[in-house]
């Protein structure tokens, strides 16, 4: 294994002012772009790249982290205060943060996310950190068969989240997977519902459907809410009480549970590579609305379900980087950006990278820590100013950030085409939640649909007809079980308390 | 008068060049680079690499454009209706164009005709791959372990070629072939090191496993045998006259002026064959820096084009 | 009454799917396990079954207004203007966009017009396209 003294001087390379000064800057640019709607992290990661070329790869790759990390929290920013996501990772954060706005809580609710995102973020790192070569060797485990269980497991939870009609909640599961099934095919790379456009050869852009649901039906239905007299995009009461400005340690203690579950099932989540970090914080959402003693105050305001969110999106983060760095396999997009970002700099992320680059890495960790501190301190200053930004007239705020959402999807999608879709999902979106089809549902269903029907081809390929293959895959029995009994558990719940 | 005319001569040499330069065009404004695939991507830094070398070399402004959408489908259906001035170009992946051109070419607004190709810059070298404890180490062994196995091999692809391919093989040798889909090659060397699948055809990503001794090439899916496995026999000296060879390549709107085309050729060919762009693409993609030049890249794509078409066809027959 | 509507709507949507856009949309194989159109038939099979389960039996809140859907359909009409204008020039498009949808709004105090009109374009040119090198429609 590694010797002692190739960790203390990694630690030691990333305790330079030097790589402090590129690992906050990093930051403050990821909680900025996670703040404007339409600009995400990801975006702002695949931008930096290039200008990263002339640094030191320690620098180079704590710069890209910080704005991984720093977007993951600035994402939660316009999901509490305005109801639109700046980030796909924040959707879930919309369902109880912004009702704690609408409650005169917005300075609650954005430290609540920021200190249950460090926090989560915190536990994947001290994971990766200490155990990351197990995981990693665990998480390969996970086959096809395993992760077509494991879809089937998460869309059996989030039937919890349908909401007061479970007909409308199927409408909007089965239009979400309908949706993620435009583009190619993934068995037989055929083109399927292009309607002759082939930009949707690659499917629905993700960014568009997202923005466009989310955030642009939410700014469209604002501004149109805008009558006569125009007020401050959100006021925040002037005579507030200190208890309802701050998050107490009381209050954060009483959500250690759901913070911790949280951050295990994100960096579970993020240890196995292809699933995306928004189905950890529904799934996380999901299970503590269930595991909480008052359910129903879950969506109107309540301090766990932000908490939820928040630690599990921000605990994958670390958690991608265990089977990148142990492995050399992204987990995700923003884990495939850093390894183009560590191609370039001539280090081969894959088997060898411990023993090869064992002082980067242990840079890296400590660098990683380090980011931790530093996107906390920022998160303290930002919301401040984020706070005093949204106080502006809703006159600018709502259509800047429809511009900025044009912009951004433009430039994420490589074309006006993405945003012209992401309007045809401003009015998709619009309807379905003016007539009560969870928009949110729509959304989760769309996010896991297209791994869902590629590990469900790949599995249905490797199985051949032979089911007794089946039995030798336990974990997917398990969680096939698992699946039926929580719809049954769900299913005995919602009837038991008609509305 | 001797004085008179070699001063003429003189204004003659000193003129010539100068009239030849002018014929060598350079272009107004920027160049758009316009590149199939999203930002970040392997192909994605490729040509910025190449673009910010032509920067630096020429002093021309070289804008990168991401154009993504069907593995470049999109980016060269806009392409083929810019002005074919030079100010705007395409970086394209070859397999995916012959693929779509095969199988649905009349869906297609172009074909390879409609442009004018000016680089390559790399070839991507397939392998078919398993892990280093697989109780075989050539296709021939793998072949007859397969005859022995009741439920087939499952055999871990990302590309639809790759498939193509490995039917024929399958078909000939009388085994059977499960094939698996898989996005990328980073995730089918996931599913090989986990135990899924039995065989992976992987570009360039198994290079740095066969280093580390955790896999191991069955056979080389290019035309040569590879350079991290030299032992390893293609498919054709295995018998099979199947290879696969996907090109990264520069192509412009038909129609170029031969000037240009010649002043573009140049500064792609100096860009990739210098060292920068060839360190990079050895560090990023385990690949050699290889530029067929225009009429050599005319020659691969059209090549391409039918030898894909007749695979697609075999496919169907059967 | 909305509800009912709503799902009888959502069925005919399935319906139409189901039978005309698919087998259009979609290409046949002749092997393999998951065919193209496998999912997304299933998909409309529930959705016209739950469409018409809605329209049985309708369950759920709706918060549909017309008069506000009107509105909100105005600020749509004029972001795909806006969206309109950009394939001609960005920098053209931008600041005529903000204009009007805050002068719709109804924001007449110029120090915010200004910020909306002028600063904000500004800024996003002078990051992405001077910054960043990125262009802009």
């Amino acid at each position: 294994m590694i010797d002692t003294h190739t960790i203390l001087t990694g630690f030691a390379d990333a305790l330079t002012l030097h790589n402090l000064f590129f690992v906050w800057f990093g930051i403050i640019v990821g909680q900025l772009v996670g703040a404007i709607p339409g600009i995400g992290p990801v975006m702002a990661m695949a931008i930096a790249i290039p200008f990263t070329f002339t640094l030191n790869p320690l620098p180079a790759i704590g710069f890209l982290m910080g704005v991984s990390k720093g977007g993951l929290v600035g994402g939660a920013i316009p999901a509490i205060l305005m109801n639109t996501p700046g980030t796909p990772d924040a959707a879930a954060t919309t369902l109880d943060g912004y009702p704690m706005t609408k409650k005169g809580k917005p300075e609650k609710a954005t430290k609540i996310a920021l200190y249950s995102s460090v926090t989560g973020d915190a536990f994947s790192d001290i994971i990766l950190i200490t155990v990351a070569p197990f995981i990693a060797v665990v998480a390969l485990k996970m086959g096809p068969i395993e992760i077509f269980a494991l879809m089937v497991f998460a869309f059996s939870i989030i039937a919890g989240l349908v909401g007061d009609s479970m007909a409308k909640g199927i409408v909007s599961a089965g239009l979400g997977l309908l949706c993620a099934t435009v583009g190619l095919d993934p068995e037989n790379s055929t083109p399927r519902f292009i309607f002759g456009y082939f930009e949707l050869y690659d499917g629905i852009p993700l960014v568009s459907m997202a923005l466009g649901m989310l955030a642009v039906a939410e700014i469209l239905r604002r501004m149109a809410r805008i009558r006569g007299t125009i007020k401050s995009a959100i006021v925040i009461p002037k005579a507030q009480k200190k208890a309802d400005r701050g998050v107490s340690f009381v209050e954060f203690w009483a959500c250690k549970y759901t913070i911790l579950r949280g951050s295990v099932i994100g960096t579970i989540l993020g240890a196995i590579p292809g699933l995306d970090s928004s189905a950890a914080s529904f799934l996380s959402y999901a299970t503590a609305k269930q595991a909480s003693a008052d359910p129903k105050s879950f969506g109107k305001g309540n301090i766990h379900g932000v908490a939820a969110t928040e630690s599990a999106n921000s605990a994958v983060a670390g958690a991608n980087l265990i089977p990148l760095l142990t492995l050399g396999i992204p987990g995700n997009l923003a884990a495939a950006l850093i390894i183009s970002a560590l191609m370039i700099h001539g280090i081969q992320p894959g088997p060898l990278l411990f023993q090869e680059q064992g002082q980067l890495i242990y840079g890296l960790f400590g660098t990683l820590l380090m980011a931790n501190v530093l996107n906390l301190v920022s998160g303290l200053l930002g919301l401040r100013l984020w706070a005093r930004v949204i106080q502006a007239p809703e006159s600018i705020i709502f259509p800047a950030a429809l511009l900025l959402c044009m912009t951004g999807v433009y430039l994420a999608t490589g074309g006006l085409f993405g945003v012209a879709v992401m309007f045809v999902f401003a009015l998709l979106g619009y309807l379905m939640s003016s007539f009560g089809y969870s928009v949110i549902v729509f959304v989760i269903a769309f996010f896991l649909g297209e791994r869902f029907e590629l590990s469900l081809s790949q599995s249905l390929n490797i199985i051949d007809g032979d089911l007794t293959i089946l039995l030798s895959h336990p974990v997917a029995l398990l969680l096939f079980i698992l699946a039926i009994v929580s719809a049954i558990w769900f299913g005995l719940k919602s009837k038991g308390k008609p509305e | 008068m001797k004085q008179l005319l070699s001063i003429v001569v003189l204004a003659c040499i000193m003129v010539l060049p100068s009239l030849g330069h002018s014929q060598e065009w350079s272009p107004k404004g920027s160049i758009t680079l316009q590149i199939g695939f999203g930002a970040g991507g392997s192909t994605d830094i490729m040509g910025r690499l190449v673009a910010a070398k032509i920067e630096e070399n020429t002093g021309w402004n070289v804008v990168v454009e991401n154009k993504p959408g069907g593995g470049g489908i999109a980016m060269f259906s806009s392409l083929m209706r810019e002005k074919a001035d030079g100010q705007t170009l395409g970086l394209g992946v070859s397999m995916p164009i012959f693929l779509n051109l095969a199988s649905r070419g009349d869906k297609i607004p172009f074909n390879i005709d409609t442009f004018d190709y000016l680089a390559t810059i790399m070839r991507g070298e397939i392998g078919m791959v398993a892990k280093a404890d697989a109780p075989y180490n050539t296709l021939e062994e793998l072949i007859a372990y397969g005859k022995k196995q009741k439920g087939g091999i499952a055999v871990a692809f990302d590309a639809k070629p790759q498939q193509l391919v490995l039917e024929p093989v399958a078909k000939n040798a009388g085994v059977k072939f499960k094939f698996v889909k898989h996005k990328s090659g980073a995730e089918q060397v996931q599913s090989l090191l986990g135990g899924h699948v039995d065989i992976a055809c992987t570009a360039g990503e198994h290079v740095k496993y066969i280093e580390s001794g955790d896999l191991k090439m069955i056979a080389s899916m290019s035309k040569d045998r590879q350079a991290c496995s030299p032992d390893s026999k293609t498919l054709i000296e295995n018998g099979f006259e199947l290879y696969l060879e996907p090109y990264f390549y520069i192509a412009a709107p038909k129609g170029l002026p031969e000037n240009v085309k010649a002043t573009l050729a140049k500064a792609f060919d100096e860009a990739i064959n210098s060292e920068t762009v060839k360190n990079s693409l050895l560090n990023s993609m385990q690949a050699n820096a290889y530029n067929l030049g225009p009429e050599g890249t005319y020659t691969m794509m059209s090549q391409g084009a039918v030898d894909i078409k007749a695979l697609v066809k075999a496919a169907k027959t059967q | 009454m909305h509800n009912r509507i709503s799902g009888i709507f959502v069925a005919l949507f399935g319906i139409a799917l189901l039978f005309f856009v698919i087998p259009y949309q979609t290409e046949a194989v002749d092997y393999g396990w998951l065919k193209p159109a496998t999912l997304p038939s299933i998909a409309a099979v529930i959705i016209t079954l739950s469409g018409i389960l809605h329209a049985v039996c309708p369950r759920g809140r709706i918060e549909f207004r017309l008069s506000s859907a009107l509105r909100a359909l105005l600020f749509f009409c004029i972001g795909i203007l806006g969206l309109c204008m950009m394939t001609i020039n960005y920098m053209m498009a931008a600041p005529i966009l903000m204009l009007v949808l805050m002068w719709v709004i109804g924001e007449r105090r110029w120090k915010w017009l200004f910020t909306g009109i002028a600063l904000l374009p500004a800024c996003i040119w002078f990051c992405i396209d001077f910054l960043l090198k990125r262009p802009l429609p």
